[in-house]
């Protein structure tokens, strides 16, 4: 048996490579990394990125060894990542061929898979920037899996079988085989098993079709040589037979939410404002001279007037002075002086589900909670492990950084008028598919006496009330004997996590979304831990910091539980 | 001494069955703006309750509606569609029915057809007959139940929801690809008035697109044109206010551009308007607020002698 050989250097942008062919094996070195890290490593026929990085990067040198090769011209792909590639790293690409054979020793073949990760949907359509796909994915259920000869001749026949393995999730565990919600979903080419030929170079390509709304089912291919792993139901996969299996490949759903702040003092415009005015109108008094301001606008509620191409704008100026307006030709009480003139035109509106609308002119100095800050907030930092858990992944959807203006009060009717005005993602008017608003507000209407409201939710729009849950947990015991004295962002950020659940229309059969259930663990500090959406049970355990939903049953498909309803919703979510 | 809640009747679960009756001594009575709709349009409705007793009566807390459909299933109506509400609070002003008197509780038609009370209720979209009755109770739960001791029912109103023909059904069937929903009507409105307007106009959805027009600039000329064509429908008061406030915002404008005369005229229009509304709107609610619209324009006079611009 000769040897063969081959030394090819290829000069490139900032980083380079050297391939060397011994034998059945590729050398490759990566040579010209710069930076405080870099990686580099090869692959062949698939693109499949990744290999050794060095922290410095030192010589600036990084190496791969491809052995147990079939026989043939290869694709050879080189990836290195460095400060001068893009943050993902970057491939370079050549050809190899391969004489000599692989030894007896090594695996027949390799099945490999793109991902792990799949998305029921993408939904890209109401973004100017699409968040991508996960690795491996190109199309909404579907991901790509390999088969790659190594020691097996051309010709040699491959059976593949999808399985559907116990399901991940922590609650409900322990888990069986067979368990997906979707059980006709996990197929190649439109079947559970599949007989492929290998090729004697190159891969074999299939599309493993996954659940298009059932987040959570699970799949794992199998692959081997061996008839019997489509005919023999007992047939143990073993690698050390020359069986192979993919990871688990899992199913995710995709959310996008908006989030907004509404400010804590803003009062709608009562009169146009032309572009050089530098006078607003407005019905209320409260605010002073000296006062820092900021002007909103929003397009249309309806989205069809024609100053609405101009989208979302703010202009920050001080009011040096404050009057009541004696013109009755003028909408207003009071004409409030800027110290410029706007460069942007404002606008009023005709109330929109008996909400007033229009553009408004908020206070940045003044509040009634004497806050430093005029915008009301709430915690991030629960929401997206909570909706993982769910296999959801939720993407934090750009807003139009004007904020909400102030509106006290509100009822659902309210909530739905403002969410749809000064919602960024409705640009246009179609409504985004998997989309949400949250929203840090002020107050709603409505509660009976000794009622307190930490969140609503409307639709697809949730609002968080953080002048509420303010009150509520720096409020007297005695009036507040539930959440006095919790930490009000951590409320905040728990309430976020009950009302985005709102918004998958969970608990349908307890009527109004909330349920009656204890958690389904407890890792807190309470006796008993109550479900996230039990609300009256779990008022005093929001500020916790523990975000759990219920689960009763032993099958995910028929389960009564939250996390249950989100991953067998239909998309797009209501 | 203030009279208790006259019992009424029976809880949802026993309505299949059972008819329902009014005490004697109080009458409730629901009255639709209009028996025959098209599917996804609202209509205004009023709940009128007669006090034939000598003693007060306190109205419980909260209102739903519930309908029998041509099949006799019987389901309680969603008061808000998107958060599936079921009732609506009795406002308190009404609250109290003197002695040999009557209250009146008004629902009218969202402007923007989404927020309409009940109709928006997609189990109301199906073209037929719909019993309805309304539940005036202390508390609607929410899988629909009352407590029959506190409770006041109506008679019944028959709605009429009618199968689309000629151009209603060409939009209609475009509604319906659209999976047209209430959530639709408020966010794709502007959607549906491009659909129907150049091609379409002559179906009665035209008339329910009325809020998705430009007016930013003045009254919007389709508005003039559905008044005209639609003068006595429930909806119409919804584009008489739309005209008004499109006539104070070409008033606005005239004004800033020290336009006094066509100021004074768009005033004029918006003041004519308003005051019909207040005298001939069948909506309590609707009267109200034109009424306060109009208390707030300015008069031909005030216009014409101000004419400093700010």
């Amino acid at each position: 048996m000769s040897i063969a050989a081959a030394l090819v250097a290829v000069q490139a942008s900032a980083w380079s490579y050297q391939v060397n062919v011994v034998g059945n094996t590729v050398n490759v070195t990566v040579t010209g990394l710069t930076g405080n890290q870099c990686c580099g490593g090869a692959s062949l026929d698939l693109p499949i990125g990744g290999g050794n990085c060095s922290i410095p990067c030192g010589t600036g040198q990084q190496t791969a060894t491809l052995t147990c090769n079939s026989v043939g011209t290869h694709a050879l792909y080189i990836w290195a990542a460095d400060p001068t590639t893009p943050t993902i790293g970057e491939f370079k690409q050549t050809t190899v061929d391969i004489t000599v054979p692989p030894a007896p020793a090594c695996p027949q073949f390799d099945l490999i898979s793109g991902g792990i990760k799949v998305l029921t949907h993408q939904y890209q359509d109401a973004f100017g920037s699409t968040v991508p796909y996960p690795a491996g994915q190109t199309a909404d259920g579907e991901t790509k899996i390999s088969l790659r000869p190594r020691a097996a001749p051309a010709g040699t026949d491959i059976y593949l079988k999808v399985i559907d393995p116990p399901d991940a999730s922590t609650y409900g565990a322990p888990h069986q085989s067979d368990d997906n919600v979707d059980v006709s979903a996990g197929t190649l080419f439109g079947a559970k098993t599949r007989v492929v030929t290998l090729p004697q170079a190159g891969t074999v390509d299939l599309i493993l079709k996954t659940t298009l709304y059932a987040s959570g089912d699970n799949y794992v291919v199998q692959a081997s040589a061996d008839p019997h792993l489509v005919t023999d139901p007992n047939f143990v996969c073993d690698p050390n037979a020359g069986c192979r299996s993919t990871p688990v490949i899992t199913a995710w759903k995709r959310m996008y939410v908006e989030m907004d702040d509404m400010y804590r003092n803003s009062q709608p415009i009562t009169f146009r404002i032309l572009v050089g005015d530098s006078v607003v109108y407005v019905n209320d008094r409260g605010f002073r001279r000296g006062d820092a301001v900021r002007l909103l606008h929003a397009p249309s509620a309806t989205r069809s007037e024609p100053y609405d191409v101009d989208g979302f704008y703010t202009e920050d100026r001080t009011i040096v002075d404050v009057a009541r307006n004696n013109n009755s030709n003028i909408a207003g009480a009071y004409a409030i002086t800027l110290d410029a003139p706007l460069a942007r035109a404002y606008f009023t509106e005709g109330p929109f589900l008996s909400t007033p609308m229009g553009d408004a002119i908020a206070d940045l100095s003044r509040n009634a909670q004497r806050s430093a800050d005029p915008l009301f907030h709430f915690s991030q930092q629960y929401y997206v492990p909570a909706f993982a858990d769910a296999f959801v992944e939720v993407i934090r959807a750009g807003s139009s950084g004007v904020g909400v203006p102030f509106h006290d009060a509100m009822t659902p009717q309210n909530m739905a008028a403002v969410g749809n005005k000064w919602l960024a993602a409705r640009l246009g008017t179609l409504p985004p598919s998997n989309f949400g608003l949250a929203t840090a507000a002020a107050t709603r209407a409505g509660l009976a006496p000794g009622q307190l409201s930490l969140g609503t939710t409307v639709g697809s729009f949730s609002y968080i009330w953080r002048q509420n849950i303010d009150d509520a947990t720096s409020g007297p015991r005695s009036r507040y004997p539930l959440t006095s004295g919790l930490n009000a962002d951590i409320v905040s950020g728990e309430t976020l996590v009950h009302e985005m659940a709102h918004q998958w229309q969970v608990n349908p059969g307890y009527g109004d979304g909330h349920c009656n259930q204890t958690a389904y663990t407890n890792p807190s500090a309470f006796a008993t831990m109550y479900c996230e959406m039990n609300s009256a049970q779990n008022s005093g355990q929001y500020g916790d910091g523990i975000i759990r939903f219920h689960y009763t049953g032993n099958s995910p498909q028929t389960a009564d539980s939250e996390y249950m309803d989100i991953r067998k919703t239909p998309e797009p979510k209501p | 001494m203030n009279k208790s809640l006259v019992p009424a009747l029976i809880t949802v679960a026993l309505l299949s069955g059972t008819a329902f009756a009014a005490s004697s001594e109080v009458e409730v009575r629901l009255i639709l703006d209009e028996k025959n709709i098209l599917p996804a349009t609202p209509t205004g409705l009023r709940i009128a309750v007669v006090n034939h007793g000598e003693e007060p009566l306190h109205l419980p807390g909260a209102v739903s509606l519930v309908a029998r459909d041509a099949v006799g299933k019987m389901f309680t109506l969603h008061e808000f569609n998107m958060t599936g509400s079921l009732a609506a609070p009795v406002p308190e002003e009404v609250r109290v029915v003197p002695a040999r008197g009557s209250q009146e509780l008004r629902f009218d038609p969202s402007n923007a057809v989404a927020g309409s009370p009940w109709l928006m209720d997609e189990r109301l979209w199906k073209p037929g007959s719909y019993r309805l009755r309304a539940v005036l109770a202390s508390e609607i739960r929410p899988d629909g139940t009352f407590d029959a001791g506190t409770s006041l029912v109506s008679d019944e109103e028959t709605l009429t929801v009618v199968g689309p023909t000629g151009e209603d059904a060409t939009v209609w069937a475009w509604m319906q690809g659209q999976k047209w929903n209430e959530q639709a009507w408020m966010m794709r409105g502007g959607d549906l008035a491009k659909f129907i307007i150049p091609e379409h106009s002559q179906s009665q959805y035209t008339l329910f697109v009325a809020r998705f027009v430009p007016q930013s600039d003045g009254p919007a000329p389709l508005h003039a044109e559905l008044v005209a064509r639609f003068p006595n429908h429930s909806f119409t008061d919804q584009v008489r206010l739309l005209q008004v406030h499109g006539y104070k915002e070409a008033a606005g404008i005239a004004y800033r551009q020290k336009d006094l005369y066509h100021s004074a005229n768009d005033w004029d229009q918006a003041r004519t308007i308003a005051s019909g509304l207040v005298r001939n709107s069948r909506s309590a609610k609707v009267r109200a607020l034109a009424k306060d619209l109009l208390d707030r324009m300015p008069t031909r006079d005030q216009v014409t002698k101000k004419p400093e611009a700010p």
